[in-house]
């Protein structure tokens, strides 16, 4: 009964964060000095802006605009780009550009996890020694490094000076699964140095913990080889924190990857959301924001109750 | 004072020269000798170390040591701005909210948690494209956009430090000296700048450090997108233009990397080491 209340409460403030944050946007699109049609379409006549002011609701008033918008967006129209050669459907854009962001924020997951774990376990059981000192400032520098930088002299050393790597573009895994491979490999790397670097703090801080625990000094003295305490007996209490933050990373990281697809020019949200910027398309710019802004908080209150159902103490400390 | 110094960390020494040698860039910029930033010379895309030109020249000829001692200014002016004006309103709303509590408390949490829903580098595109548009569609001044980055930026500080505040507030005044004070009599502001402020300045000052370092990036992201601050003004705007020539001349982007990497990671360094101290502090309680 318990978690159906936090569900129901998790999903309410999903619609009022997003629809109120939409909602702000909507206010700041009518502030546009000028008519936010008008500079969507350069040189449209006056019968094309009149009949995009009818179209997307700009007729109407903030909430009239607003609200049309937003109960566009529930039943699945999620507004145009508009051009004086014609109006092209955002969702065309997002059927290619979603699944490609997907790809791109899982591979980073992948990546950071696979490299992490055995990272933080490593220097968690071998806490206070030269490799542990050592490893600690080193992600300490990488997770400083901004990815855009990385991405720079990623591409400057692997992609011009010795062309392993193509520098930029992108291939569908359907049409070319070779191709894909070798076109994420630079984004995915320059993405994931910054992550690998706080997931493996995060999971080392936690396995230090979890070893000064009874049972591991139990589990030891049983005489279980350290790596299998470390692996079966450590690890799995210790990843609460690290799954919580990666699954928080998941919204986080499609917003972080719009520089990243600029530079690699990889067609995904975040490249159409600098896109929709660029060439003013404020309608389209407001749903590829909205769309972000709602993957960022599914995933925070998914998180919520998951943890919640997991992991029962989870509910008292959050009273 | 010079004793305590030496004796802090190697990384500590280290992040403080390179913060105070940056502030000195910005603040004695016209003071340092060289080709000016924003005139070109005759050497086009002359490489690093050659004679007048330490850092070498842009592919129009522009001195980059020259450039990346201008785009110190503009950076850290960017930065330090956003974050003391983002920080003090939010600190401000943050400490006020958690005090008070009741409907201002909750507004202040949602509009928070709003702001917050958004990542941070959507939120300043999206605000600078609506504020930096202008009535013909004509780019705005570089003036306004710096005017309106750094507004954008500040909105962007607001939640984050603001929500740092809220939280340290709220586990501060359940404590029994706040009690005691209340039933004494003294008055709200009086506890809050007295017992309030000082105890949880330390966890806003922490972020406040890694705030200079998210703005930084920030910065150089909106660039590189093509709507930040254009000609080779700031650091990101070097890179924005250098990346189109990384192939043939590398040193245009990697000094302005290396410049936004180095500041980046000396505040973080500050914001980690106060909040270590804060931790050490919290566990002898």
């Amino acid at each position: 009964m318990d978690t159906l209340r936090v569900i129901i409460q998790r999903i309410v403030t999903i619609f009022v964060v997003v629809g109120v944050a939409t909602f702000f946007l909507a206010c700041l699109i009518r502030l546009l000095p000028g008519d936010p049609a008008s500079i969507m379409v350069s040189n449209a006549l006056p019968d094309q802006v009149a009949n995009i002011r009818r179209i997307s609701g700009l007729d109407k008033n903030v909430f009239g605009y607003w609200w049309q918008w937003f109960s566009n967006m529930m039943t699945g129209d999620f507004g145009y780009y508009y051009q004086a050669a014609g109006n092209n459907p955002v969702s065309e854009i997002l059927k290619r550009s979603i699944p490609t962001s997907i790809l791109m924020v899982v591979y980073v997951q992948i990546v950071a996890l696979l490299v992490s774990v055995p990272l933080g376990l490593v220097s968690a059981y071998k806490e206070g020694s030269r490799f542990d000192r050592g490893l600690q400032s080193v992600l300490f520098v990488l997770s400083s490094i901004p990815s855009f930088a990385l991405a720079l002299v990623f591409s400057l050393f692997l992609a011009l000076k010795w062309p392993i790597l193509p520098p930029l573009g992108y291939a569908k895994p359907t049409e070319d699964l070779f191709m894909h491979i070798k076109y994420m490999i630079l984004p995915v790397a320059s993405l994931s140095v910054g992550i690998i670097a706080s997931y493996t703090r995060l999971l080392r801080a936690d396995v230090i913990a979890t070893l000064k625990e009874d049972y591991v000094m139990m589990a030891m003295s049983k005489g279980i080889s350290n790596s299998r305490v470390l692996w079966k007996h450590v690890l799995r209490p210790s990843s609460t924190t690290l799954l919580t933050s990666a699954a928080l990373n998941m919204g986080a990281l499609i917003g972080g990857t719009i520089v990243i697809e600029t530079l690699f020019q990889i067609p995904g949200l975040g490249y159409e959301i600098a896109f929709a910027i660029v060439t003013r398309q404020v309608i389209a710019l407001q749903t590829l924001i909205a769309l972000v802004a709602f993957a960022y908080v599914f995933f925070n209150s998914t998180v919520d109750i998951v943890a919640n159902v997991i992991d029962p103490r989870t509910r008292e400390r959050r009273v | 004072m010079f004793k305590r110094f030496l004796k802090k960390p190697f990384g500590y020494k280290l992040s403080a020269i390179w913060i105070v040698f940056i502030l000195l860039l910005a603040i004695f910029r016209d003071l340092i000798p060289g080709p000016a930033w924003d005139e070109s010379t005759e050497d086009l895309a002359v490489g690093p170390f050659s004679p007048g030109h330490f850092f070498g020249t842009t592919q129009d000829g522009f001195d980059v040591l020259a450039g990346v001692i201008n785009g110190a200014r503009l950076s850290v002016m960017v930065a330090v701005t956003s974050v003391l004006i983002g920080g003090g309103i939010g600190t401000f709303v943050g400490i006020t909210a958690a005090y008070f509590k009741g409907t201002y408390d909750r507004v202040v949490n949602v509009v928070f948690n709003m702001l917050l829903a958004i990542p941070n580098l959507v939120l300043s595109l999206a605000l600078i494209s609506v504020l930096a548009a202008t009535k013909d569609g004509t780019p705005a001044s570089d003036g306004r956009k710096v005017g309106v980055m750094i507004l954008s930026l500040i909105i962007v500080i607001i939640p984050i430090l603001g929500r740092i505040a809220r939280s340290a507030t709220l586990q501060w005044s359940t404590r029994e000296f706040i009690l005691a004070s209340k039933s004494v009599g003294t008055k709200d502001l009086t506890i809050i700048r007295k017992h309030i402020v000082p105890n949880v300045a330390p966890a806003i000052l922490a972020i406040g450090f890694f705030a200079v370092g998210v703005v930084i990036i920030v910065e150089g992201s909106l660039s590189i997108l093509g709507i930040g601050i254009a000609g080779g003004a700031s650091w990101g705007s070097m890179l924005a233009i250098g990346r189109s020539y990384l192939e043939f001349s590398p040193w245009e982007t990697y000094f302005p990397v290396a410049m936004i990497a180095f500041t980046v990671l000396s505040t973080n360094y500050f914001g980690d080491y106060v909040r270590a101290m804060l931790d050490k502090r919290e566990s002898k309680i």
